[in-house]
């Protein structure tokens, strides 16, 4: 994806939050990335190094909690965590394949730390 | 604010005040794009719009789709926003249907997002009009996740591309309405093993309704107007 317009809008977000708390430098974003996020984690941790340069979150790490894409089967009513990387989510109650995301599709800043 | 503490105490309390502390953000970093693409929804629907979202890789056929979609319908207002990298060829090509079309070049942006359709669609005349439809920039990345208030996101993909095409982009087609497979009239020449094709699109997206034509020869294309129909005749909020 476009991973270094990503990077921007996580700082944004950080730095924003940070400001608005009276903090004076973020020293660490968690961000939730959800499999099927559409964001390549190599690349954004690339973009944010240098995203992140001439900031208050020039030293912050970025800390990733991977979101598994889950599934819902409507015939067994069933949430399942699905591990094909293709996205083929097959329900161990039945067999059979759903296209009903309940997880998965996540790219949000869940916290940061700041001093 | 400048530090008057004097010397002496100020490494204690620097240390004090320089403990770390933890804030909660739980903000999506498209959460901008998405309270654009819920009001873009909200106006559209509220016109009686029914707005589709076109995608697909470039070279799939999207505008001779699109185009032979109007043209079957020229009955039904219909209005066209076209993204695309740097022409607006495809903007004329829709226009020889009779839609109102606006282009939106992005200037190399791998996109659309929601605030360049609300901006596009101001400079459309909306009221009166049945059929919205948004195509997008020639990528199943990048535009897979921005929302972008369509009722319908309809992935359009062409016999060349190969049967496991949906196993590589799993996010657009988990997330389609429906998957166009375009160029039929080809695909014994390049070899299609159809039944993989369609059994890897059933694993993906099993919620996708797929329909299997040549937009070149309108083969196959009367059971998308039966879908469109569908789609038009069905409530608002059951659309998506």
């Amino acid at each position: 994806m476009h991973e270094l317009s990503v990077a921007r809008s996580v700082l944004d977000i950080a730095l924003e939050t940070a400001r608005r708390g009276g903090a004076r430098r973020v020293t660490r974003i968690g961000l939730r990335l959800g499999t099927l996020s559409g964001v390549d984690q190599d690349a954004l941790d690339l973009a944010f190094e240098v995203a992140r340069q001439g900031t208050p979150a020039d030293a912050a790490d970025l800390r990733v909690e991977a979101v598994p894409l889950r599934c819902h089967c409507a015939s067994c009513d069933l949430d399942f965590d699905v591990d094909d990387r293709h996205g083929v989510a097959i329900c161990p109650g039945c067999g059979q394949p759903s296209g009903d995301i309940r997880a998965g599709l996540e790219l949000e800043v869940s916290y940061i730390e700041v001093m | 604010m400048p530090d008057t503490r004097p010397i002496g105490i100020s490494v204690l309390s620097d240390k004090e005040t320089d403990r770390s502390r933890v804030i909660q953000v739980e903000k999506g970093v498209l959460a901008r794009n998405a309270e654009l693409a819920a009001e873009n929804r909200e106006r559209f629907t509220g016109l009686g719009l029914l707005t589709l979202n076109v995608v697909s890789s470039p070279g799939s056929g999207k505008t001779t789709f699109l185009a032979k979609l109007l043209e079957g319908r020229r009955d039904l207002p219909a209005a066209v926003i076209v993204g695309d990298l740097a022409t607006d060829r495809d903007a004329d090509r829709l226009r020889l249907t009779g839609a109102e079309v606006v282009q939106i070049t992005t200037g190399g942006v791998c996109h659309l997002e929601a605030a360049m359709i609300a901006s596009a669609a101001r400079r459309l005349t909306l009221e009166g009009k049945r059929l919205l439809i948004i195509e997008n920039v020639g990528n199943l990345v990048c535009p897979a996740a921005y929302d972008l208030g369509e009722d319908l996101r309809v992935v359009v993909l062409s016999v060349t591309e190969g049967e496991d095409k949906p196993l590589k982009y799993p996010r657009m087609f988990k997330t389609a309405d429906a998957v166009v497979i375009n160029k039929m009239d080809i695909a014994a020449a390049v070899e299609l093993d159809e039944r993989a094709l369609r059994a890897n699109l059933a694993a993906v997206c099993p919620q996708a309704r797929v329909f299997a034509l040549s937009a070149r020869t309108g083969a196959g294309m009367e059971a998308f107007h039966g879908y469109l129909e569908e789609r038009l005749a069905a409530p608002a909020a059951a659309a998506r």
